[in-house]
């Protein structure tokens, strides 16, 4: 569905895609996350034709981003957080404008939407609350039911409740639709996604899907006899090292079950209890970038 | 999907559009009012005030029509719908051919064929003038917006423009030993309608529009 080649794009000297290499696979509901300046709107942005990249390749739908055409933009929905509606247009107005571009529009769909985001057909555009305006996007990119829907940090901004229900108005009319949504906040994309890429200053650190991704990453705490249990040499693989007490904690990169004990005991003198827990994405998210971090430092 | 587009620009201009068209009229007017009656200089004052009135309001609604769907943005909302930029900029130059020099061309019908003028004097008079108001003027507007978002940015790069011609002709000038000599030598000769052809094209905008407008 997306698929990028060593993508690079430069502001001057500023790096802010360093050749990303990101695979969404089609049917997937697939996350981007990032900190912000990561380069995930950067991303996006090329994917959609909005700029143009450095260097490197990316294709929408098998063909060159930068080729995109009316044809393929008939499947696609896009929403950013800071898109640019035609605010002087009431909400009925722009949807009645936008209907004939798209032959696969469903008008009972789109009622049905409006009706759910309680959108007043009637009030200007530019007199809609920020929630509100990011509603009324997502109902212009789904009432054509788009093959792929491009959501660059939609909940920006919004309360709680105004993303519960966007997230629930997303979810009902999702289907078989290929979803990319940005962000920097994991929660929001935690029960959603199935597919996830970690973007750290412009490089993929990994994508994978998420079943993969919490089975991979999960947290040891070990209790050991007494302080300073830890030889030097740990593995790569163990991130986020933590001593409180008797307490040891870390984050394995890449958990198995298989001589776990061993394993462990290999590194660590006088194990007592050795627990294992699972992660949450926001956790794991945390731990990576931390860990980035200081391995760039 | 012309003439959908130009619905909707119609329906988000068309207070600019009753304004401008308001100032040819009122225009107009003391034109007919002047090759009738002579008209005192108060009028004829006010004919020329209204006349810079209606070319600075016909740029900034050809400028602003351009910016309804802004080109350079990549924060417009159309930028990922299906609109074929071929068709944007027809219906742009659509718009400022009906809308913006429309009521114009109307006005100068009605002004030649009420000085008796024959019918096909005055189209062929106006049709001209029309020719001439959409290279010099309607044409560069359309360029213009289309490589800025606002009509602040729009008057910015008109004044960085002007400052940087006035700048070269001042060396120019002074390189060349002042005033008295003669830039291009087929000015006042035969030949001179070559250059003058020449500068028109490259002022008005019609090589460089499709450009604008990323269209290819």
């Amino acid at each position: 569905m997306i698929e990028t080649h060593d993508l690079s794009k430069n502001y001057r000297s500023y790096g802010a895609l360093r050749a990303l290499s990101v695979k969404v696979p089609e049917g997937s509901a697939f996350a981007l996350v990032g900190a912000n300046g990561a380069g995930k709107t950067t991303l996006i942005k090329i994917l959609m034709n909005l700029i143009q990249a450095t260097s490197g390749t990316a294709q929408v739908f098998g063909v060159d981003s930068r080729q995109l055409s009316p044809q393929q933009f008939r499947r696609i929905g896009y929403v950013s957080e800071n898109q640019e509606l035609p605010g002087r247009l009431t909400v009925s107005r722009y949807l009645n404008y936008l209907r004939p571009f798209y032959p696969d529009w469903d008008v009972a769909l789109e009622r049905e939407i409006v009706q759910r985001f309680k959108l007043p057909g009637d009030r200007k555009i530019s007199e809609l609350s920020h929630g509100m305006r990011v509603k009324m996007a997502l109902t212009c990119a789904l009432s054509y039911r788009p093959k792929l829907l491009v959501l660059d940090e939609p909940f920006s901004g919004l309360d709680p409740l105004v993303r519960d229900e966007f997230m629930e108005g997303l979810v009902e009319q999702a289907g078989d639709m290929t979803v990319l949504i940005s962000s920097h906040d994991l929660g929001e994309v935690e029960g959603f996604a199935t597919d996830i890429a970690f973007v750290n200053s412009g490089r993929l650190l990994f994508q994978e899907s998420l079943e993969t991704l919490t089975d991979r990453v999960q947290q040891i705490k070990v209790t050991v006899e007494k302080r300073s249990a830890l030889q030097n040499a740990v593995p790569e693989t163990w991130i986020d090292i933590h001593e409180t007490g008797n307490v040891l904690t870390f984050v394995d990169t890449q958990f198995s079950e298989f001589d776990l004990g061993e394993r462990i005991r290999a590194r660590i003198h006088g194990v007592r209890e050795i627990e294992v827990q699972p992660l949450s994405l926001r956790a794991i998210f945390t731990s990576i970038a931390r860990a980035t971090r200081s391995m760039q430092e | 999907m012309i003439w959908h587009m130009f619905k909707k620009d119609l329906e988000l201009m068309w207070r600019p559009i009753l304004a401008v068209g308001s100032i040819q009229l009122a225009f107009t007017a003391i034109q007919l009012r002047l090759e009738a009656t002579g008209g005192s200089a108060v009028l004829q004052q006010l004919s020329q005030v209204l006349l810079w009135l209606w070319l600075m309001a016909s740029v900034i609604l050809a400028i602003t029509v351009v910016h309804q769907d802004a080109v350079p943005s990549t924060k417009q909302d159309w930028l990922t719908r299906p609109v074929r930029r071929i068709d944007l900029l027809a219906e742009k130059l659509l718009f400022v051919l009906l809308m913006v020099q429309g009521p114009s061309i109307a006005a100068d019908l009605g002004q030649g064929l009420a000085n008796g003028f024959a019918v096909s004097q005055t189209v062929s008079a106006t049709l001209v003038r029309a020719v001439v108001v959409f290279l010099a003027l309607t044409l560069p507007a359309l360029a213009l917006g289309a490589v800025t978002e606002t009509v602040t940015e729009a008057v910015v790069l008109v004044l960085v423009a002007f400052f940087c011609v006035f700048a070269f002709t001042m060396i120019a000038i002074g390189v060349a030993g002042g005033y008295g000599h003669q830039f291009d030598p087929t000015d006042f000769t035969g030949e001179g309608w070559l250059t003058n052809a020449l500068r028109s094209f490259c002022f008005s905008s019609a090589p460089g529009l499709p450009c604008c407008f990323n269209i290819g």
